[in-house]
């Protein structure tokens, strides 16, 4: 660095000028050559000699100001005069006893006076009846929207009083069972009766705690301070904008004519987060006809469509969540297959990128990430605690940490590469998320990699990230799982520059290769998900706790026919 | 010599420094004075763990250091700090740096200082005097605030070449 650049960051930096970027600079520069070192410390020895000079001018100047004050006024006062003693007198004593203490008596006897008055009117106060015969009329629902999906459903028993709240009476078993003349098979999920109620008597695993209405007022309003009324306004119009934009199918296809199970999956998970759990009618029916799109699309053998992983992992990202939010017993089959389909896509490195093949390095961080995430909404389900889900998630692990740069923190950056190279930013985002989703978050690896994120600008302006919407919603990840002792700062920078983009309408557009991905949909999706990112998963056992008491305990369904790869939690084995 | 007045006469000595040293990581003037009257306590507490074989300066630059952190751990609206690795690179630059003999230094500055033209010294007060802001300055000379650095800096860099001069002239 050229001194006269040096000597610039110094002024500003004892000006109290300087930015983030500039900061870093200037510690670049001081750790780099000693010899700049010793030059901010003659410039913070000098900058402080000429603080203590102007100090001791300015109390010179008030010590003197003070002395000649006195002066004027010894000069100017009268001479001085002896008083003369007078005899006392009854009534002037009690006018200066008045005047030093009657006030408080006064006052006092006032107060109580009052108190007195109020306490009578209290007593004495009878309320008004009310008057008879009042009405109240309710406003009709509007739900013609919902009515062309209901015409689908299964007849609701009889004794049902209200079809949207009311349970059935049926054993867990009977619910479990198929609907009358469906064959379970491929690319037959809407008519398995994706839309029957949900099993009575079962809860919302802990690990979604965070997701009920009071808990996400909370926790966002701790992360967001101040911008907590701009978010909740945003997802509103974002929530708005995506119930418009679902197709008849249930999908949410990403461009005109086009259908990519990648976009509709965000979408549902977007509602899951925001959402009330169990969740009012509109969401539901949204959510319930996106995963019946899903499953329509899912093949024999769990895959939801020849696709990217990544796409894999999404879909059964969606899937674990609705399942373990919503409790449709009809999904446990799609959702067991989907995680089969999952741990056999994964290679022996760890990775879900074939070998030989020439892809980026931004595509295995991202198929590695939604994976993840994928398990861990299977693991909040209750779904990942047995083999072979364990050895993936350890070869994941292993896999992310091959792929840091022991010197930047930086992942799947170069050996050797510069601190704070800015072109890692985007994977470092997605391997420190999957590595917290992962259950590593506050591991060396994660750590640093949390460290090198926030000295490259944390929420700034990323030039040439080809796929911001993901980065967004990985980094809002990241700080929110990470740990990290300022991350309640870097979310809210984060989640304003998010805000800023929305269009006045409540969506994202997507730009660059985001468009060829998500779409419009996906994007708004990944946005919304990005802000609700501290709400997604409780955070601490407190949390936990409060929403487990509002619901009855968990009681998961014994495994689907066959022997199961994947056993739920706590079912015996 | 008893222990409290050998605290004294180290503490006095190295005081500026310890001073330029908060000052050169924290920019609020009330802050740094309470991070200040916090080092002078603490030193003072822990003055028996202090080794009379080290340099006391050095060992009061590492406590006034850990107190700036604190500081900065309390209050997360202040901006950012420097990394651990770079104060580690600050604190052997303090070591190493050649102390200027302060009370000729203060003279100097008195005789430079003197020498600005009027607007100039009033610049100055309101900097360091007044200890305003760079916006509250430009807002009361109605000027801007890229302006009001401007100044300063030039003002900073001309003081400094005058002081050097005038050291330099009298020995």
């Amino acid at each position: 660095m050229d001194p006269e650049r040096f000597q610039h960051l110094l002024d500003r930096h004892f000006d109290d000028l300087l930015d983030e970027a500039g900061r870093a600079e200037l510690e670049r520069a001081l750790a780099g050559s000693p010899e700049r070192a010793r030059d901010f410390v003659r410039a913070a020895r000098f900058d402080g000699a000429i603080e203590r000079h102007f100090g001791r001018r300015a109390a010179e100047a008030a010590a003197a100001a003070a002395a000649r004050r006195a002066m004027e006024e010894v000069a100017a006062a009268p001479p001085a005069r002896v008083p003369t003693p007078r005899p006392a007198r009854a009534w002037p004593a009690f006018a200066g006893w008045w005047r030093e203490h009657g006030w408080g008596t006064a006052i006092a006897v006032g107060v109580h006076a009052v108190l007195i008055a109020l306490l009578l009117r209290v007593v004495v106060f009878r309320r008004p009846e009310p008057p008879q015969g009042t009405t109240v009329a309710l406003a009709p629902r509007d739900e013609a929207r919902f009515d062309e999906f209901r015409r689908d459903l299964p007849p609701w028993p009889s004794n049902a009083k209200d079809p949207l709240i009311a349970v059935p009476s049926v054993a867990p078993e009977a619910a479990l069972a198929p609907l009358p003349g469906v064959t379970p098979g491929a690319g037959d999920g809407v008519a398995r009766g994706l839309r029957a109620p949900p099993l009575p008597g079962i809860g919302v695993p802990a690990a979604f705690a965070a997701r009920s209405a009071a808990e996400r007022r909370r926790v966002l309003d701790r992360w967001a301070g101040a911008d907590a009324p701009a978010i909740d306004a945003a997802l509103v119009r974002a929530a708005a904008w995506l119930r418009l934009r679902q197709g008849a199918d249930g999908s949410w296809p990403p461009s005109a004519g086009a259908s990519d199970p990648a976009a509709t999956a965000l979408a549902v998970l977007a509602f899951l987060a925001g959402g009330d759990p169990p969740f009012p009618a509109a969401d539901r029916m949204a959510v319930e006809t996106g995963l019946a799109h899903l499953v329509s699309l899912q093949g024999a053998d769990g895959r939801f469509r020849a696709g990217d992983p990544a796409v894999q992992a999404l879909g059964t990202c969606a899937l674990a969540e609705a399942y373990g939010l919503m409790r449709l017993p009809h999904l446990r089959d799609p959702l067991d297959r989907a995680l089969q389909a999952l741990a056999a896509a994964q290679q022996p490195d760890g990775s879900w990128t074939p070998p030989g093949r020439g892809v980026e390095p931004i595509d295995d961080a991202l198929r590695t990430a939604w994976n993840a995430q994928a398990l861990r909404a299977a693991s909040a389900a209750g779904l990942a605690e047995g083999p072979p889900l364990p050895l993936v998630r350890a070869r994941a692990i292993a896999h992310l940490k091959s792929r840091q740069n022991p010197a930047s923190g930086f992942f799947y950056s170069r050996p050797g590469a510069p601190l704070r190279e800015s072109p890692e930013f985007p994977l470092t985002a997605a391997a420190v998320s999957a590595l917290t989703a992962l259950g590593e978050g506050r591991s060396p690896e994660a750590r640093f990699g949390l460290q090198s994120l926030r000295r490259a600008g944390g929420g700034a302006a990323r030039p040439g990230d080809a796929r911001p919407g993901e980065t967004d919603f990985f980094l809002a990840q990241a700080w929110a799982g990470g740990g990290e002792e300022r991350a309640e700062r870097l979310y809210r920078g984060l989640a304003r520059e998010i805000l800023a983009r929305q269009a006045s309408d409540g969506h994202w557009a997507a730009g660059g290769g985001e468009s060829n991905a998500y779409g419009d949909a996906g994007v708004t999706a990944l946005r919304a998900l990005a802000l609700l990112a501290p709400c997604r998963y409780a955070a601490d056992a407190d949390a936990a706790a409060a929403l487990a008491a509002r619901f009855q305990p968990l009681e998961l369904r014994p495994a689907a026919p066959g022997p199961p790869l994947i056993r739920a939690r706590g079912s015996g084995g | 010599m008893d222990r409290e007045a050998e605290f004294l006469k180290r503490f006095l000595t190295c005081q500026d420094d310890l001073r330029a040293v908060i000052g050169s990581m924290l920019r609020d003037r009330h802050l740094r004075e309470d991070v200040f009257q916090d080092v002078a306590v603490v030193l003072w507490r822990k003055f028996d763990e202090y080794d009379p074989s080290r340099p006391f300066g050095a060992w009061a630059r590492g406590i006034a250091v850990r107190k700036v952190l604190q500081t900065y751990d309390k209050s997360r609206r202040l901006p950012i700090a420097f990394a651990p690795e770079t104060i580690d690179v600050l604190l052997r630059a303090f070591d190493e740096a050649e102390e200027p003999d302060r009370a000729a230094e203060e003279q100097a500055l008195r005789r430079c200082v003197e020498k600005l033209p009027e607007k100039s010294r009033r610049l100055l007060e309101l900097r360091y005097e007044k200890a305003l802001k760079l916006h509250e300055i430009a807002e009361r000379i109605a000027s801007t605030l890229d302006a009001v650095h401007k100044a300063l800096s030039r003002m900073r860099e001309a003081l400094r070449r005058c002081v050097a001069r005038e050291m330099a002239a009298n020995g």
